[in-house]
């Protein structure tokens, strides 16, 4: 690998890694710890909706198991925060495959609207299932002073990773034959595309990250609710994020959640009954006029080619 | 000599409909062998079922001696029998290298610097390798043909099964493709089973032609033996032209 691709974000996060020395704005550091979750979380989302082109509405299923497991471990066994978030990413990654593995035989809208029933049924076992979620009334961790604040370097690294994580797989041959496999399953078959092990696999990676992004959350907060954790504007906002800033770009989610972590937190206390009803306009304007997104305007802006070779 | 694809009695049933009926064949190392017959002869389901696309109804199939009999494509692809597609089917969002890389990668069994390494050489093979970081978009339909050939030959197969690569392209640019495709035969030894339409190309392309016509085989021989055929001319025909 090149000094050269690796130096550029490499100063980013190392910038950011120092920006809280400059300031003590403590309302902007934890927005921009929720950001780095955003991005943490909709790159995953990418990896089954962008890059094999599997779109789903029942994400938040993952990031709410990875949650309450890794809240459990961390109450009952006094587990270490990290290491709860691991075991909780990779049940969640499991749970990923319980249900995906028989479901990724459809394709486009009939995934969809699968994951929408996935995401719902999860939800309501798990509020049902007080034994692990605290029921409506969820968990609450042991507070520790000053976690909150230091959240943000580790929130730093899960989006650091995610990214890194992305641009490995565009580039492997995994990510290749993902991107074969969205634009004809029967074609890439025909090639040796085996495409169930394929999407098994990338679906327990987004799954697994979604899980751990759901640990974070949970400790970010020190309470969560099965309502909230696995809520379907949840699933959804990871829809939202990609296609704000590009389905299937790398750089795209990541933007994309950026924004939409920042707009939402201006809406939810500016317009609190309208903000739902503006991201479901938003999401019509770009499908309408830029299927691209963000990634879509830039490109055309500069006029380059959709892809550039890696 | 063991035969590098063979058939015996494959057949495949849709409902009531025989598509393919007791069909045996079998095609040497080296061999370019032509597979006609009228429109709804059954060519094309001959094809999915070599290539593993859809299982057969009874029958079984064979590459070297290794059964094919019942598995997926993408094994089938990967025991070196690949398919071209007869509508072209570019993975449209790649770009022509990366449709070849895909391809090398899961069959030739060289890690990802060599499968883009072979990848390359392929496009150069049929012509395309100046146009290797463009989408198949911007290709001509003859253009997309010859991706779709380099494609299934960046998997490194013994056996290329070749469906209706000259169909719809210009007179020139079938020249063209025959001499890839003896091309392909002489320089990487890779045996080709080819249905076609344009009867020229198949005269000038096959050593030995089969014959089908409602699902069975009904002659077999040189170019020049089938046109001949009774059988044949009735097939095509009608019966009172033969």
């Amino acid at each position: 690998m090149k000094l050269k691709t690796l130096l550029p974000p490499a100063l980013v996060v190392a910038a950011l890694a120092l920006l809280p020395l400059l300031h003590r704005d403590v309302y902007v550091h934890n927005l921009i710890t929720l950001a780095f979750l955003g991005v943490a979380s909709a790159l995953a989302w990418n990896w089954l909706g962008g890059y094999l082109g599997q779109v789903s509405f029942g994400h938040a299923a993952m990031f709410g198991v990875g949650g309450f497991v890794a809240a459990r471990l961390e109450i009952a066994l006094g587990m270490p925060m990290v290491i709860a978030w691991l075991a909780g990413g990779l049940l969640a990654g499991l749970y990923a495959l319980l249900w995906g593995h028989p479901t990724l035989r459809l394709r486009g809208p009939y995934f969809s609207i699968a994951t929408i029933g996935v995401g719902e049924a999860t939800r309501l076992f798990c509020t049902w299932w007080d034994w692990l979620t605290g029921g409506s009334s969820g968990l609450s961790l042991p507070v520790e002073p000053e976690l909150k604040y230091r959240l943000y370097w580790y929130g730093l690294a899960l989006a650091a990773v995610a990214l890194a994580a992305s641009w490995l797989l565009r580039r492997s041959s995994l990510g290749l034959s993902l991107l074969a496999i969205k634009s004809d399953v029967d074609a890439a078959s025909d090639v040796g595309v085996g495409s169930v092990r394929l999407q098994d696999l990338v679906l327990f990676l987004s799954g697994a990250m979604m899980g751990i992004c759901g640990g974070f959350y949970a400790s970010y907060f020190s309470y969560i609710e099965p309502g909230d954790m696995f809520g379907f504007d949840r699933s959804i906002s990871w829809v939202l994020m990609g296609a704000i800033g590009g389905i299937g770009t790398i750089a795209g989610p990541a933007l994309g959640a950026v924004i939409f972590v920042l707009l939402r937190q201006y809406l939810i206390a500016s317009y609190p009954q309208l903000y739902l009803g503006f991201f479901g306009a938003l999401l019509v304007l770009v499908i309408l006029f830029e299927p691209l997104g963000l990634t879509g305007l830039w490109l055309r802006a500069t006029r380059r080619p959709i892809l550039e070779e890696p | 000599m063991s035969a590098a694809l063979r058939a015996d009695g494959l057949s495949k049933r849709f409902g009531g409909l025989w598509a393919v009926d007791g069909v045996s064949l079998s095609l040497l190392p080296g061999q370019i062998l032509g597979l006609i017959g009228p429109n709804g002869a059954g060519k094309s389901t001959c094809f999915a079922l070599l290539a593993g696309s859809i299982a057969p109804t009874s029958g079984r199939t064979f590459a070297s001696d290794k059964e094919l009999t019942g598995k997926p494509a993408f094994k089938v692809a990967r025991a070196g029998v690949v398919r071209t597609h007869q509508i072209v089917r570019p993975f449209s969002s790649l770009t022509l290298l990366e449709n070849c890389t895909v391809a090398a990668v899961q069959c030739s069994g060289r890690d990802h610097r060599g499968s883009r390494e072979l990848a390359r050489e392929t496009l150069e093979f049929v012509g395309l390798a100046g146009r290797r970081h463009q989408l198949p978009a911007g290709l001509t339909l003859a253009g997309r043909k010859r991706l779709e050939m380099a494609r299934a030959l960046s998997c490194a197969p013994k056996v290329l099964l070749l469906d209706e690569v000259i169909a719809g392209v210009n007179p020139s640019e079938a020249l063209e493709m025959v001499a890839l495709i003896r091309r392909i035969r002489d320089e990487r030894g890779v045996a080709i089973l080819m249905t076609e339409h344009v009867m020229a190309a198949v005269m000038s392309c096959c050593e030995r032609v089969l014959v089908m016509d409602a699902g069975k085989l009904i002659a077999a021989g040189t170019p020049q033996e089938v046109v001949q055929d009774r059988a044949v001319i009735e097939a095509y025909l009608g019966k009172q032209s033969a």
